[in-house]
């Protein structure tokens, strides 16, 4: 596997917004499918919205890594977090039955990936969530929008 | 430059010649590195090799190219605070010959990139804490981009120079910016 980046932002919403941009640039620079676009960029903001809200429990001086590597069309992303080790047996979706707004970022994750794999730091403090995406196979469920002002910071 | 004194010294005084006049007709950074190394390869002491960064940037229009040769990863900050690394892609100079260094290419636009030496990252900011690289992106994601280069750069080598702990490496920090913006 080729690492293609590693970028590093504070757990702050504000930094989303520029972070939404670079995977987009990103993944569209590597193959990714229009159709694939705007679903992946919608995890991997999903994904940090939910370590910046439950693993820093809003604390905006945490740091957040993300990597990304390519194997030929697969895409890995790795998020990492220096927060205390979460229980990861509690990470999980809420009752899709239940309507109301948020709480859907997991659901989200696991529909848009190939496969999802939360694991703790070995070594130190934190998490790390693994992402592996095909980039020419689109998602199945159509949980992303075409209009990519639409993605928003928590949903 | 790996180690210390005379021979260090020396090895130093050698690259950087080799950089600057077979920079003067070869542009190709990847190219350069190449070249270099395998002078260094063909004469240095074995076990002893040189780390570098080089590049051309053109202020103009901000566009970069960068070769790592087994240095830290150099840092682009960016103007809306994310943090890009750009790392080593192949081993020091001196070490292996013909080996090839890939160039990065990319925009500083309004962002600030950092290059520096190991001494920083490894610099201590108490007893038992290095500043690695993630103290380091902390430290210029909280710098006012007001503030002048010089005042930033002393705030960041104050970290490990102003407190008990001496220093154990030499130390190499640069800020490349658009002055313009």
């Amino acid at each position: 596997m080729i690492r293609l980046e590693r970028i590093h932002l504070l757990s702050r919403a504000d930094k989303l917004q520029p972070l939404r941009n670079f995977v987009r640039e990103l993944a569209s620079q590597q193959g990714c499918c229009d159709e694939n676009l705007d679903c992946m960029v919608m995890a991997i903001n999903e994904a940090c919205m939910n370590v910046i809200q439950h693993a820093y429990g809003g604390r905006e001086d945490g740091e957040i890594i993300i990597e990304f590597w390519k194997d030929d069309c697969e895409l890995l992303v790795r998020i990492y977090d220096f927060a205390e080790k979460v229980d990861l047996q509690a990470i999980k979706s809420r009752d899709l039955d239940e309507v109301r707004p948020g709480g859907l970022g997991v659901h989200i994750i696991h529909q848009v990936m190939d496969s999802v794999e939360y694991k703790n730091q070995p070594d130190s403090v934190g998490n790390v969530l693994e992402m592996r995406k095909q980039l020419s196979i689109p998602v199945k469920c159509n949980v992303g929008t075409s209009d990519k002002n639409k993605t928003k910071n928590s949903l | 430059v790996s180690g210390k004194g005379v021979n260090a010294a020396l090895l130093m005084a050698k690259t950087s010649s080799l950089f600057r006049c077979l920079g003067k007709r070869i542009s190709d950074t990847g190219k350069l590195l190449y070249e270099v190394n395998n002078e260094l390869c063909e004469t240095s002491v074995n076990g002893m090799f040189v780390t570098m960064i080089a590049g051309l940037y053109r202020p103009t229009t901000g566009d970069i190219k960068l070769v790592n040769a087994g240095n830290p990863p150099a840092l682009l900050f960016t103007e809306d605070g994310l943090g890009r690394e750009f790392e080593a892609t192949a081993p020091p100079l001196g070490v292996l010959r013909d080996t090839l260094y890939t160039e990065y290419e990319f925009n500083l636009h309004n962002g600030s990139l950092y290059i520096y030496s190991d001494g920083v990252t490894e610099g201590y900011i108490d007893e038992n804490s290095m500043l690695e690289l993630s103290g380091l992106f902390k430290l210029i994601s909280y710098m006012d981009t007001k503030q002048s280069a010089q005042i930033r750069l002393k705030y960041i080598v104050d970290q490990f120079t102003q407190n008990a702990q001496p220093l154990r490496d030499d130390v190499t920090l640069l800020l490349i910016e658009n002055i313009t913006a």
